[in-house]
């Protein structure tokens, strides 16, 4: 009778519950915070200038001049609702309110901010039930022009009242016109067929500082096993096997894996593997040959690179729980010593490299220049390298928006002189110093007492990488630390033909039924089928008697003519 | 009437519960009509029940001829069947073999240890079982050891429903013995004795005495589950499953969740969602009328609900 007792008199276990249920209160509120304490004194110390600006109001400025800021005062006080992911500062700052460019920004233009950041590692979810339940914002930072995050493209979205062109507010961004002048492929680019622009996206113009993702292998097993760098998908297959014959990592078994992470789990996937064959997979595994759209995994490229890494799967030499790998999971296996190989971003190479030396004095990282597959040439369709214009990162105004054309002026400070000093850099005197007329970042960025990279530092304070900006050569360089700036060359100077990326399209209407009605079954049955083909749970000679046709089934063929359609609109732009 | 107004402090008491329900089970109830019309983000939620045009029953027809129909409903049914065979009995047990011990320190600890994971967040509990079943976790190390084959038991859909169901019974079996050892503390020590004098052993008396003493509660908890039953914890079907067990481990809720939150059809997944609902308010109504079917019976669970009360009142001194 105890037991009762036991159960109900436990003031612990109660106490527990309280807890539980406070905790996951508190975990579903979204932060949603002003950054009234950095902003407060911002209006009035700039309330001065704010007499000669009301003349010059941004409705009636058509060319770049300092003298339209601030766009708000005290007077006239303007607050914008931001909603953006901001997972790089979430560990450190409670919002973009306390970046040091943000802070500059809000001095300048006189427009605060309530920024809203959905929990980090969270993206896709947050925003459609944000936009399913219609609580808009006034601005919304998502991947506007990455179908892969939103289905339809950004146009179903102008077309459902989600958010509004920026057509008529050009004006108000003359430094942003300025920047679509001279880049006319950017304009293409962020221009759908109806000469609509949706979204200002982040403006990468050189290869090399948009080529951040790669293969990255361990260097110093390399070394050990007395391998050169793998250059083709036979080498590689030739490396990872004197790995385990030598056992690099000197534990005894066979456990040195390439790796990758689940599809769905991690942003490093197995279908990455797939590109120096001239095949991908995942959720928009759509890719161009010749001005023909190909389904990618109906392709036979797609099984022959499939049949490879059933080889590297069959014989141990790819890791056979990658399906579970989120990314941390995957990191953990590069320090354990089980991981010798994986696709990777610069970041990557540079950030998990001390954490691997930690429990391995002697450990390396270095970038793989590039891989070519059988056919001698390599593939590369990873969509940034070939997007002057990077779609994963962009603003869009929605119609919630009462102040569209101070918001257009509010973010073109981004592109006048001052702003990009501001988010390339951060504030002088204090993060960079100007040395020969050229600036050059104090030791508050390059040596942190808490022994954060420079990187991080820079993201903290002058994030201009993770923004709609346009970034600029000389800058990106001098941002990124020594190792990761070399990842970036080695695979910018190397890119294999990315010429099959799709271009970003835009859908009509009866192409977007289409797409909503049968694309998402493909996906699903696709996954599954690739995981199941690589394991060989699946033989691959289903591949034709079963996967393609089922594909069919599924309405492929009408899908690709939707892509099809869309990309000859696109290229009489 | 007159019950009301000798009574009004107590149906107040009640009102903030009616609220409660109002607001969170009712008033949703009329986002229902979503599943029958084509869902635009041009309206919101409010906005699209009036504005969108009535479509039928498009969106069931669409589910009910795709080829995830046949999956997630297997799945889901199959997953259910399981939790009510395993994982229903298993806290009974427990709580006749924990009635059955004598040392009482002994007795409180299985019992805080048993319920514990219960009070575990959901990922952290998956982060342990997907630990636990890799091929470097305790489970494959034991089997290595003996000498067996290694088994990637999440990636293999046959062994999926036995490590959901598996790790369902080790979560709550402690925490919904509760409830059974409540209703044993009801049982009045007399008929022990009693069979105790009549030479009974440990064994006939828990056939004999405890179980049938039980059984109006077990009756109870059943009929409710089975209203339950297509409820399946979708959360940790998402945090475990992966593409190449979704032949196993999707179903209509985690589908719900891919198609609804992740790809954003919203309409269409509510017709899923309604269908799933629809079967789970048959299944009830079959339950509760079969529980009406036997009053004598209700009886007995009044008065078993009603004596266990009234032991612990008159333990607890309340």
């Amino acid at each position: 009778m105890a037991s009762i007792s036991a159960a109900f008199k436990k003031k612990s276990t109660w106490g527990t519950i309280l807890l539980a249920t406070a905790v996951s209160v508190t975990g579903c509120s979204t932060k949603n915070e002003t950054s009234a304490t950095n902003g407060a004194s911002a209006p009035a110390s700039t309330a001065p200038a704010s007499t000669a600006a009301g003349t010059n109001s941004p409705q009636a400025s058509a060319q770049p001049q300092e003298g339209m800021y601030p766009i708000a005062n005290a007077d006239k006080p303007i607050t914008l609702k931001v909603w953006t992911a901001a997972d790089p500062i979430l560990k450190y700052f409670k919002n973009y309110g306390e970046v040091l460019a943000f802070q500059e920004m809000e001095k300048a233009t006189g427009v605060k901010i309530e920024w809203i950041h959905p929990s980090a590692g969270q993206l896709q979810e947050p925003f459609n039930l944000m936009i399913a339940s219609r609580d808009l914002p006034d601005v919304i930072l998502y991947p506007w022009g990455n179908s892969q995050f939103l289905a339809g493209g950004a146009d179903k979205y102008v077309k459902d009242g989600v958010i509004i062109p920026l057509n008529e507010y050009m004006k108000n961004a003359p430094d942003y016109a300025k920047v679509l002048e001279s880049y006319p492929e950017i304009k293409k680019r962020v221009t759908n067929d109806q000469g609509e622009m949706d979204y200002i996206s982040l403006m990468q113009p050189d290869l090399t500082m948009r080529t951040y993702n790669g293969f990255m292998i361990r260097q110093d097993w390399l070394d050990k096993a007395g391998m050169p760098m793998p250059r083709s998908t036979d080498d590689l297959y030739k490396t990872l096997k004197a790995f385990q014959d030598k056992d690099v990592n000197g534990n005894g078994k066979k456990d040195e894996y390439i790796s990758a992470t689940g599809m769905d789990k991690g942003i490093l996937g197995i279908e990455k593997l797939l590109y120096p064959f001239g095949a991908t997979a995942g959720n928009d595994a759509f890719i161009q040959r010749d001005g023909k759209v190909v389904y990618s995994p109906a392709d036979p490229a797609f099984k022959e690179g499939v049949a490879y890494l059933n080889k590297l799967y069959k014989e141990g030499l790819l890791d056979p729980e990658y399906m579970l790998n989120d990314n941390t999971k995957l990191q953990q296996k590069y320090t354990n010593g089980t991981v010798s190989a994986s696709y990777s971003s610069a970041g990557r190479v540079a950030s998990w490299a001390p954490g691997i030396q930690a429990a391995d004095a002697n450990a390396a990282l270095a970038p793989i220049p590039s891989l070519t597959g059988p056919d001698g040439k390599g593939y590369w369709f990873e969509g940034n390298t070939a997007n002057i214009t990077n779609p994963g990162v962009s603003l869009a105004i929605t119609t919630a928006n009462k102040h569209p054309a101070e918001t257009m002026a509010w973010w073109n400070w981004v592109f006048t002189q001052a702003g990009k000093m501001a988010f390339n850099y951060g504030k002088e005197g204090v993060t960079y110093e100007m040395v020969d007329g050229k600036p050059k970042f104090t030791d508050m960025i390059t040596k942190d007492p808490q022994g954060r990279t420079q990187n991080e530092m820079l993201t903290l304070t002058a994030p201009a990488a993770g923004l709609p900006t346009l970034n600029d050569l000389e800058a990106t360089k001098l941002q990124k630390s020594e190792v990761e700036w070399k990842a970036f060359q080695t695979w910018g100077d190397n890119m294999p033909d990315n010429s099959g990326i799709m271009s970003p399209v835009t859908f009509n209407e009866q192409e977007m039924d289409v797409m909503t009605a049968k694309k998402p079954a493909i996906d699903d049955y696709q996954k599954q089928m690739l995981d199941k083909f690589i394991t060989g749970r699946v033989s691959l000679d289903k591949w034709e008697t079963e996967f393609v046709p089922q594909l069919k089934k599924l309405g492929i063929d009408e899908v690709t003519a939707a892509y099809q359609s869309a990309l000859e609109r696109y290229n009489q732009r | 009437m007159r019950a009301l107004r000798k009574h009004k402090y107590i149906y107040l008491m009640m009102l903030p519960v009616m609220v409660y329900f109002i607001v969170f089970y009712y008033v949703p109830m009329a986002g229902l009509a979503l599943a029958f019309k084509d869902y635009t983000l041009k309206y919101g939620l409010i906005g699209n029940l009036f504005e969108t045009p009535f479509v039928g029953f498009k969106h069931f027809e669409a589910f009910f001829s795709s080829v995830a129909f046949k999956q997630v409903l297997t799945n889901t049914i199959l997953l259910s069947l399981y939790g009510i065979i395993f994982s229903f009995p298993a806290p009974i047990i427990l709580a006749l073999l924990l009635n059955e011990l004598r040392v009482k320190w002994f007795k409180n600890t299985v019992q805080s240890i048993t319920y514990m994971p219960h009070f575990i967040s959901l990922v952290v509990i998956s982060g342990i079982i997907i630990d636990l079943t890799s091929l470097n976790g305790l489970i494959n190390t034991i089997i290595g050891a003996l000498g067996g084959q290694k088994i990637t038991f999440l990636l293999e859909p046959a062994y999926f429903r036995t490590i959901f169901v598996a790790s369902e019974v080790w979560q709550q079996v402690g925490w919904s013995s509760i409830i059974y050892l409540a209703a044993i503390a009801g049982i009045d020590s007399e008929m022990y004795e009693a069979a105790v004098m009549d030479g009974a052993g440990r064994w006939r008396k828990i056939v004999s005495i405890t179980l049938p003493s039980l059984l109006p509660t077990i009756m109870v908890l059943l009929i409710l589950r089975i209203g339950q039953m297509l409820n399946i914890g979708v959360e940790k079907i998402i945090l475990l499953y992966q593409p190449m067990t979704y032949e196993t481990a999707d179903v209509i809720s985690s589908y719900v969740f891919r198609q609804g939150i992740l790809n954003l059809q919203i309409s269409y997944t509510t017709a899923v969602g309604l269908f799933n609902s629809a079967i789970n308010f048959a299944l009830l109504v079959c339950a509760n009328w079969l529980s009406k079917k036997n009053d004598a019976e209700q009886l007995v669970v009044r008065r078993t609900i009603r004596n266990g009360c009234e032991t612990f009142a008159r333990r607890y001194r309340f």
